[in-house]
């Protein structure tokens, strides 16, 4: 009998085995950017000078094809290849690529496109095409003023990444920043603003006033920051698209980096109140002020998850300033941190999957990142002094701004804003006119 | 000892200090008021760094266990198999490191290696909220089966291997 099942076992294990699909796992694979040709978008001669203000642009086709190229390397997701190994022109290829021609050049992606000036208005339409599949992936058309190119283009660079990355953009963004001027013992800082890519530069105050810690609104183009009048703190809103400023208030001691809740409906900051800094939050409608931390030691540096339930924040209750979490009503307070040295600035992702923060050991500081609850933690870059990490709108890359050593005489300082994406190799330098620092990036205009 | 730092941190926040030439945007003491460095080494009794290090994972893979079942491929071949498709693979690098990032696809080969049919078993997963990375993730791994084919097959054997199964999986690179 137990023979009998020993082969009955046999012959049905056999048959398992012989209609055994082969299977093979492939766990490697190149971790290059993405070769794309992004091909100049055709421009017919009736279009090809366009009026912006008082200027003329020539060739605007090429100048947005220009722009996506810029957008799409600097994200070090994708690799633009050289326009001068293209072979089909633009107007054909826009129509009907000839895939084997891309293919030759190692292109996996393609953008093609057509720019028709009609009236005042410029009508920009693109396809991206899967080179290798031979199929349209996307197609779209916009209509706007010829004041707004750069925007198509930023728009276009957005729905490429989002289709060949599978997550939102961050092109058509803004980053508001403090720039400044003059010697380290004698700074004049203005905010600025600027497109994501550093053009579009405005200035929107004087100078004459220190402004610090300026914050975007998740929700819209409302910004909050903190300006010193007569020496005492100052918290103000100020409306990117208006230009309307207003002062929420007037607090005492020393108070921080006001920043704005998930809905746009709260801001939250720290400052001092009889010499000891506590976490409190503000309603923007009814100006009711709450305290939400109670602790004699310093909390500052309070930021949201993007659900509002809890915050993020630093305090050194344990003797050493370390990153906490808790509840957003200020119960179940956790620390999060405890590697050697300091912890601070934490901004939660608006993915909400990890929280950035600035981290100090023996001399050297660090812009890293953790999950929620402490674990993960992974240091993107070292440097001699750098902080304060803001998050691009798709939690990808983080911007945050680096210091250069000085002489006695406070020559040869510079503060520079910097980018880095979450694998901690794509570090890019934004140029900007002046010197800056606290940069805050927008969420996408568009949305 | 505590006490002292501490002392000296809170000197930060006193309004009276707060002048335009003084480092007001930072949350960090600079220089000027403590090295970091021998606060560090002082005070400093707080945890080992808990920077997470992967663990190397010493087990048979997943194929080699398959292979040596189904025999259809000997070491070698899949080796020369997976080469060949190492380096077809361009993996999309924005993916979210966090997730499943395993795609399997079904393949029916001719003799010659050539792809006559491809089939994503999973391909419920593409239409999910949330998993707009799995599409891209897998349109990469077509995109690595054609620019391969035709695929690297033993010479003979074929009807052990006409039918093949592709696991592509990111997740060891990403997270690795």
């Amino acid at each position: 009998m137990k023979k009998i099942i020993l082969v009955l076992i046999y012959l049905i294990g056999f048959s398992n085995l012989a209609e055994a699909i082969v299977e093979v796992d492939i766990t490697r694979g190149n971790l290059e950017p993405l070769p794309i040709a992004v091909s100049p978008l055709f421009t017919d001669s009736n279009s090809e000078k366009v009026k912006v203000g008082q200027k003329t642009i020539e060739n605007i086709g090429e100048k947005i094809s220009k722009v996506i190229e810029i957008n799409l390397k600097r994200s070090g997701l994708f690799n633009p290849l050289n326009k001068d190994s293209f072979i089909q022109s633009p107007d054909v290829v826009h129509i009907k690529p000839r895939f084997e021609d891309w293919r030759l050049i190692k292109a996996q992606a393609l953008v093609t496109g057509k720019v028709v000036v009609s009236g005042n208005k410029i009508r920009t339409e693109f396809r991206l095409w899967d080179v290798v599949a031979a199929k349209e992936m996307i197609a779209l058309a916009f209509s706007t003023t010829p004041e707004n190119w750069r925007r198509v283009a930023h728009i276009i660079s957005d729905k490429i990444y989002q289709r060949l990355t599978g997550e939102e953009g961050y092109f058509d963004t803004r980053i508001i920043y403090v720039s400044e001027t003059g010697l380290k013992t004698q700074r004049y800082k203005k905010l600025a603003i600027m497109d994501q890519d550093g053009s579009n530069l405005k200035y929107l105050t004087l100078g004459n006033e220190l402004v610090l810690t300026p914050r975007f609104s998740p929700k819209n183009q409302l910004v909050t920051y903190l300006s010193y009048f007569r020496n005492l703190p100052r918290v103000y809103l100020l409306d990117i698209e208006t230009g309307v400023q207003e002062v929420v208030g007037d607090f005492p001691g020393m108070t921080f980096a006001p920043r704005f809740s998930p809905d746009g409906e709260k801001i939250i900051m720290s400052f001092a109140k009889d010499g000891n800094s506590d976490i409190y939050t503000m309603d923007l409608k009814t100006r009711v002020v709450e305290k939400i931390t109670d602790h004699t030691s310093i909390d500052t540096s309070p930021s949201y998850s993007p659900d509002g339930k809890y915050i993020c924040f630093n305090s050194d209750r344990s003797g050493l300033q370390q990153i906490y979490v808790m509840r957003s009503d200020g119960s179940n307070v956790k620390r999060i941190t405890f590697g050697k040295g300091l912890y601070g600035t934490p901004v939660w992702s608006p993915r909400g999957d990890l929280i950035a923060f600035t981290r100090v050991h023996k001399g050297k500081f660090y812009i890293g990142v953790m999950r929620p609850d402490g674990s993960g933690e992974r240091l993107l870059t070292e440097n001699f002094y750098q902080e304060a990490p803001s998050w691009s709108p798709n939690g990808r890359v983080l911007i945050f701004y680096r210091e250069t050593k000085s002489d006695s005489d406070g020559k040869g300082f510079s503060a520079k804003l910097w980018s880095i994406d979450l694998t901690g190799y794509n570090e890019r330098l934004i140029e900007t006119e002046t010197d800056g620092s606290d940069p805050s990036w927008s969420s996408l205009l568009s949305k | 000892m505590n006490k002292e730092k501490k002392q000296i941190v809170k000197k930060k926040q006193n309004p009276e200090e707060v002048t335009e030439q003084a480092r007001q945007v930072s949350e960090f003491e600079k220089k000027e008021l403590f090295d970091p460095n021998q606060i560090a080494a002082l005070i400093d009794k707080s945890k080992e760094d808990t920077a997470e290090t992967l663990k190397k994972n010493d087990k048979l893979t997943q194929s080699s266990v398959k292979n040596s079942f189904a025999k259809a491929l000997t070491l070698s071949q899949e080796d020369a198999l997976k080469a060949q498709i190492f380096g077809c693979w361009s993996l999309p690098l924005g993916l979210p490191y966090q997730e499943n990032l395993l795609v399997r696809i079904k393949l029916r080969l001719k003799s010659d290696g050539t792809v006559i049919r491809s089939e994503i078993l999973d391909h419920a997963r593409m239409n999910k909220p949330g998993q707009g990375f799995y599409k891209v993730l897998a349109e990469s791994a077509l995109r690595a089966i054609r620019i391969c084919q035709p695929l690297r097959v033993p010479p003979t054997g074929y009807e052990k291997w006409k039918d093949l199964q592709l696991n592509f999986d990111a997740n060891e690179m990403l997270k690795g």
